[in-house]
């Protein structure tokens, strides 16, 4: 992804490029329509009042040369050319002191010479090159012999001073302008990653947070109405929560009291009497209904399209460890066996939800598996996954029952066992799928079963 | 021994008060915390049974009472199983959790074990071998694994532990185990100890318990 803030910076930059482009090419054609002319026009001015200068001096030839050095320490560059075609400079020296063909005639002819176009002239640069043919020429006489005087404005001393002073102001607006833009980019960038942040929690279903930014313009507003939004989330949230809590209490309640008198009704019966055997059903009864209630609370909220996952690290090791250490009155009971191996691993996960996932493998291993059996839990990790491995020595699954066990509310062979509501694996399933996991049941009847869960690492 | 029981509803009160009593426990009940707190003025409890959801003061205040001020360890009952209400009662001080419905056998098995824990100055770990007991979790651990073995073989186990090397009588395990040393427990004695040997054996421990012909039993470290 780029970020907001690099394409601001690297527009900017453009944008300085392009500017400085379209800057240059606007001046260009304002000199070539306009300055170019009246720089020649004035050159050339000059370079008349030199040589009528010249030709009312009535000296010789000699007194040529002195004079023009003069002129030339004036600030200009000077070429003079004689009839004969030998050229002398006077002044910086240009780059190559030959008359063109068209220069050769303010000799031969007596013309005025405005300078060449050369191959670049739609650059005003190639008019400050330090050529003769950015001279302006012409023609006079002194002691009958005809001369050509070929002159311009010394540009490297007029550019020094005020050039510098010029290109530093300019280079100074550019990194003041370059510095504010990334500033401002940084300002206006900023809250939006505040607000990227702040969604991220709300997704995570963290609606503590909330947005630290206070200003007066478009954006403080939409951090205020995000922070709104927060807030009615936060509200509908709560009242989600405490809506299944308290029908989870108002159900489990009745629930225990209905098991709890079936099981003194229970006690107190003989065991031959019809009683003892009614109390025993609605005992098992009340213990189903419970966890369908249980169930079907859970399963409702898993099946919202909008489900989110409320992920954080969770040290499975530990977690496993503290369930396992819960059903220890239940292994008693049945007096089994439980073996754990578990390799240290944290991974990102709900931890919720995974406590719910070894809690019903825990219980049916526990609920399936005779007097005396074995248990056992392994996890392994590698370097992308880790697995649980939750193995019994149970009753095991038929094999025509095996595809359909993760099916809601798929009960095999109803005749044996009355216990359990049919939906315990299909939540396993669910759950797994969410963490991006697979489950793999593996099992031979009268042997026992073998589930496992691969959840990634990552 | 009393126990306090504390639940707005009134029919879960007498149900845990008759299951305490089949127990040999003696309850008090209380249907809010403000009426706990009252009782327990003039009354002395040995442990208490908390119910979450109460109106007025909640389970977590009034276990953080109980714990912290009178030092009453508190069992939390609850429809709520979810891992932060979980999290929350053991942070309120709760030695115990118990979500309903649960069995009564359950709450007895678990009040038990936080009795025998709470205020019972006990070597908790043991270290033989490469095995190690835990005496408050009943875990066994042998090397990077941990066992669960049932509490019977895990208290004879924790008995030979202790003094590896000697010889304990059969009769000093039967009572200390069992209660009582009564002949028909004889038999139980020795399915338990095979079935020990078997399990220490299969998970690879380096100690093995040695039958000492008509006295009783010795932990020896293999080496």
């Amino acid at each position: 992804m780029k970020s907001l803030y690099r394409q601001f910076v690297q527009t900017s930059g453009w944008f300085l490029i392009l500017s400085v482009v379209i800057g240059l090419m606007i001046t260009n054609i304002f000199y070539l329509a306009f300055t170019k002319q009246q720089t020649t026009e004035q050159n050339l001015t000059r370079a008349q009042e030199v040589t009528s200068i010249l030709e009312t001096m009535h000296g010789d030839a000699e007194a040529l040369t002195p004079f023009l050095d003069s002129v030339a320490n004036l600030g200009y560059q000077i070429v003079l050319a004689d009839s004969e075609g030998s050229l002398q400079s006077f002044g910086k020296p240009f780059e190559d002191v030959v008359l063109s063909e068209e220069a050769q005639r303010v000799v031969s002819d007596g013309v005025i010479y405005t300078g060449e176009d050369g191959a670049l002239s739609f650059f005003m640069t190639s008019h400050f090159a330090n050529r003769i043919t950015n001279t302006v020429g012409v023609p006079f006489e002194v002691d009958g012999e005809v001369y050509g005087l070929f002159l311009r404005p010394d540009l490297s001393l007029l550019s020094s001073d005020i050039h510098t002073l010029l290109l530093a102001f300019l280079l100074s607006i550019a990194l003041v302008n370059l510095l504010g833009m990334l500033w401002m980019a940084k300002q206006l960038t900023k809250p939006i990653g505040l607000l990227r942040q702040a969604t991220q929690e709300v997704a995570n279903d963290n609606y503590s947070h909330s947005l630290g930014i206070e200003r007066q313009d478009e954006i403080g507003e939409l951090a205020d109405s995000f922070n709104r939004m927060i807030e009615r989330l936060r509200e509908n949230d709560t009242a989600r929560k405490t809506f299944i809590t308290n029908v989870s209490h108002d159900l489990q309640s009745p629930l225990v009291n209905i098991r709890g008198y079936a099981e003194l009704i229970e006690n107190e019966a003989d065991v031959n009497a019809p009683s003892y055997q009614h109390a025993k059903v609605i005992q098992q009864e009340a213990t189903r209904l419970s966890g369908l209630a249980k169930q079907l609370l859970l399963l409702s909220s898993l099946d919202q399209p909008t489900y989110q996952l409320t992920l954080g690290q969770v040290e499975l090791d530990k977690q496993l460890k503290q369930i396992v250490s819960s059903y220890r009155y239940r292994f008693e009971e049945n007096q089994l066996e439980v073996s754990l191996k578990l390799e240290r691993a944290t991974i990102q996960a709900d931890a919720e939800l995974l406590e719910v996932v070894w809690d019903n493998l825990l219980s049916n291993a526990t609920k399936y598996t005779q007097e005396g059996g074995q248990l056992a839990v392994i996890m392994e990790t590698d370097a992308s996954v880790v697995k649980i491995r939750i193995q019994d020595s149970g009753i095991g699954i038929a094999a025509q029952d095996l595809p359909h066990v993760t099916e809601r509310f798929y009960r095999a062979d109803l005749s044996r066992h009355t216990e359990g509501t049919g939906l315990g694996l299909a939540i396993v399933n669910e759950i797994v799928t969410l963490h991006k996991g697979t489950l793999q049941i593996e099992s031979i009847e009268q042997e026992g079963t073998c589930v496992e869960v691969t959840l990634p690492i990552l | 021994m009393r126990i306090l029981v504390v639940d707005d509803d009134v029919h879960i009160r007498q149900l845990i008060a008759l299951q305490l009593q089949q127990g040999g426990y003696e309850a008090l009940l209380a249907q809010d915390a403000q009426q706990a707190l009252e009782l327990l003025e003039t009354e002395e409890v040995a442990a208490a049974i908390v119910d979450v959801m109460m109106p007025g003061m909640d389970g977590y205040e009034l276990t953080q009472t109980l714990t912290d001020d009178l030092d009453i360890p508190v069992i939390l009952v609850t429809a709520k199983g979810q891992l932060t209400d979980k999290a929350k009662g053991f942070e309120s001080g709760s030695e115990d959790y118990l979500v309903k419905p649960f069995e009564p056998q359950e709450l007895l098995f678990r009040l038990q074990a936080i009795l025998r824990r709470y205020g019972k100055a006990m070597r908790h770990h043991l270290s033989v071998g490469n095995i190690q007991l835990d005496r408050s979790s009943y875990d066994v651990v042998i090397g990077d694994e941990t066992l669960i073995i049932p509490l019977k073989e895990f208290e004879l186990l924790a008995i030979l532990s202790a003094t590896p090397g000697h010889t304990i009588s059969r009769i000093r395990m039967l009572e200390e185990v069992w209660g009582e040393d009564d002949e028909k427990h004889e038999l139980s004695l020795n399915t338990h100890m095979n079935r020990l040997r078997d399990r220490l054996k299969k998970h690879g421990a380096s100690v093995e318990i040695q039958t000492v012909r008509g006295v009783g039993y010795r932990l020896e470290v293999l080496r």
